[in-house]
């Protein structure tokens, strides 16, 4: 397996691979899991906001039934194991973009398993505001909509940041695996180079890379939560930080 | 003027009908401060619930200068809650706005302009004591300090009500004393019909001019906040009126007296004076005085002479004194 510590040759050829492919990996993770992640927010957002002011007693209550299908679509999106549901949609993605493989093809399973998973942490968030804030809002002659944008969202901005970099690096992590169905970014070069044609030190370089990638942005994340959230004092920012370093692993 | 016709309002609590209010009548004038006590669960804090209708009451009447609020369209209510405003026991500031942001906030959702709502908001902030604040969030300031920015925030709507639920409870006693006389001063020089909900008495004594005493989802009593405290027509009201701590069942069976202090000086040494001048000698079997800018509030029970005479002599000297009354305590081992 580390054959390559002996064989200066085999060495060069793995950096020569490296060179050649792994800036473009880079960017097309990057790019892929931004993407991903804006439109799994575009749906999971709003899909999380009416999960909480639709329900009884809620905001701006909706009938029963449309908050039970959502509900049952919701959960039923995020009990498909992301490798099947990879398959599922690939006529899907030949239906929307013409082809199944490649990076944009990757974005369209990334989104559709990603976004009821933000739907439930936007969901979570919300669910934290204090009811007698909302309470006063309404006191004040608040509309349900002003009460969502004014209210809900800005005094659960903390909240949503580690959510949302919560999401971000599950995408990341998914994205990667999606090498396996031709995909692109650094989850392919891994898997494409370094296990399938056993180029080892190239596998271990791109893991790496996702590895620093997750730490870069779970750091950035969580230094924005903190900045932003009134609530807490200094030394509070301090405890919480620690705190803040325990993650979710997948979708489900 | 406020109008609560018949207003009832049924919770379902697993599953069983429960009457939090049970056909409630008041009437509150303008520019009162009218005070609803009662003891946990009686019902006040739906009661004011259902004045904006947070809640919607069951059934009757919410009439604000003769307008019906459950008659009203979501967008007419809306309009109508801007003028009755609320303070909270919570206070219930944005946490993620500074104080400045959090006066200015009702003003913003109902479209007043950016720049006067700024200017109206740190006038509000010197009318509140608090001027230095404006760019402070809430988690930087005292309990006091967040109910004055609460309150600042509530007066920015220019409203016509204002109504504190139970909003000195989460503070000490001083700070409470400060918070009642910013509200106080803030009726004088606007006229704004206040509603006080509490559960103390001594916050009804500090600033209200009419109370209602609720028990059980039912007004008991109503009246100027003299009437009512002097003379208690109700057990209810009896309970609220007696000294913290006494148990009416524990007291002598005869010969007790309430006597209550409205306002006359507290430099009157009264039970001194009763012994002194009338020789009589009276035991005092629970008291609960306040001191409030140099005047007497508050209640005390007196155990009278078993002798009549000397008991009488007792009642008609202190019959006899300005601001204070008296009533008998009935015999309640019969």
């Amino acid at each position: 397996m580390f054959d390559f510590l002996s064989d200066p040759a085999a060495m060069a050829e793995e950096l020569d691979i490296l060179a050649q492919s792994l800036p473009m990996g880079l960017w097309e993770t990057i790019y892929s899991t931004v993407l991903s992640t804006v439109l799994s927010y575009v749906i999971g957002l709003p899909l999380g906001v009416i999960m909480v002011v639709g329900e009884p007693g809620g905001v701006r209550p909706l009938p029963r039934g449309v908050m039970s299908v959502l509900n049952t679509v919701i959960n039923l999106l995020r009990s498909v194991p992301f490798l099947i549901l990879m398959m599922m949609v690939i006529p899907l993605s030949r239906l929307i973009l013409g082809t199944s493989v490649g990076t944009m093809a990757l974005v369209v399973p990334l989104v559709i398993a990603a976004f009821p998973f933000v739907s439930r942490l936007v969901e979570a968030s919300l669910r934290e505001a204090d009811k007698g804030v909302v309470e006063a809002a309404q006191s004040m002659g608040c509309t349900p909509f002003q009460i969502i944008w004014k209210v809900l969202l800005p005094e659960c901005l903390p909240s949503l940041i580690t959510g949302f970099t919560t999401a971000f690096i599950t995408i990341l992590s998914y994205g990667a695996m999606a090498g396996i169905i031709g995909g692109g970014g650094l989850g392919a070069i891994a898997i494409n180079y370094g296990y399938y044609r056993k180029k080892y030190l190239v596998m271990y370089v791109a893991v790496i890379v996702l590895v620093v990638l997750v730490q870069i942005f779970q750091s950035v994340g969580t230094h924005f939560a903190l900045a932003l959230d009134r609530r807490l004092s200094r030394s509070g920012k301090k405890r919480a930080r620690k705190e803040l370093h325990g993650d979710k692993a997948g979708f489900q | 003027m406020i109008e609560l016709r018949d207003l009832t309002k049924v919770f379902t609590v697993d599953g069983a009908p429960f009457t939090a209010l049970d056909k409630v009548d008041l009437t509150i004038q303008d520019g009162d401060v009218f005070g609803v006590i009662g003891m946990s669960g009686a019902g006040k804090s739906t009661l004011v619930r259902c004045v904006n209708l947070l809640e919607r009451p069951t059934s009757g009447q919410v009439l604000i200068d003769g307008q019906d609020l459950c008659a009203m369209s979501q967008k007419e209510l809306i309009a109508q809650r801007r003028s009755i405003a609320m303070i909270f026991q919570q206070f219930n500031l944005l946490m993620q706005r500074t104080c400045l942001k959090n006066i200015c906030f009702p003003m913003e959702i109902a479209g007043v302009p950016a720049a006067q709502a700024k200017k109206r908001a740190l006038e509000l902030l010197d009318i509140v004591g608090l001027p230095d604040k404006a760019a402070a969030y809430p988690a930087q300031l005292s309990g006091g300090q967040k109910q004055r920015i609460a309150i600042a925030r509530a007066l920015a709507s220019d409203p016509k009500v204002l109504m504190c639920d139970e909003a000195t409870s989460a503070l000490d006693p001083k700070t409470t004393r400060d918070i009642l006389r910013l509200i106080k001063e803030i009726n004088r020089s606007t006229g704004i019909t206040v509603i006080v909900i509490t559960h103390e008495m001594s916050v009804i004594e500090e600033i209200c001019s009419h109370v209602a005493i609720l028990d059980h989802g039912k007004v008991a009593e109503t009246g100027t906040v003299e009437e009512v405290f002097a003379n208690p027509r109700t057990e209810a009201g009896r309970r609220l009126v007696y000294p913290d701590g006494v148990v009416i069942d524990q007291l002598p069976a005869v010969n007790v007296i309430r006597i209550a202090f409205n306002g006359g000086s507290s430099y009157e040494p009264l039970i001194a004076s009763l012994a002194i001048d009338c020789g009589v000698k009276v035991n005092i079997l629970g008291a609960d005085t306040r001191n409030i800018d140099g005047k007497a509030f508050g209640t005390m029970l007196l155990g009278l002479p078993e002798n009549p005479e000397e008991a009488a002599k007792a009642v008609q000297y202190i019959k006899g004194q300005p601001n204070v009354t008296m009533e008998e305590v009935r015999d309640y081992h019969v």
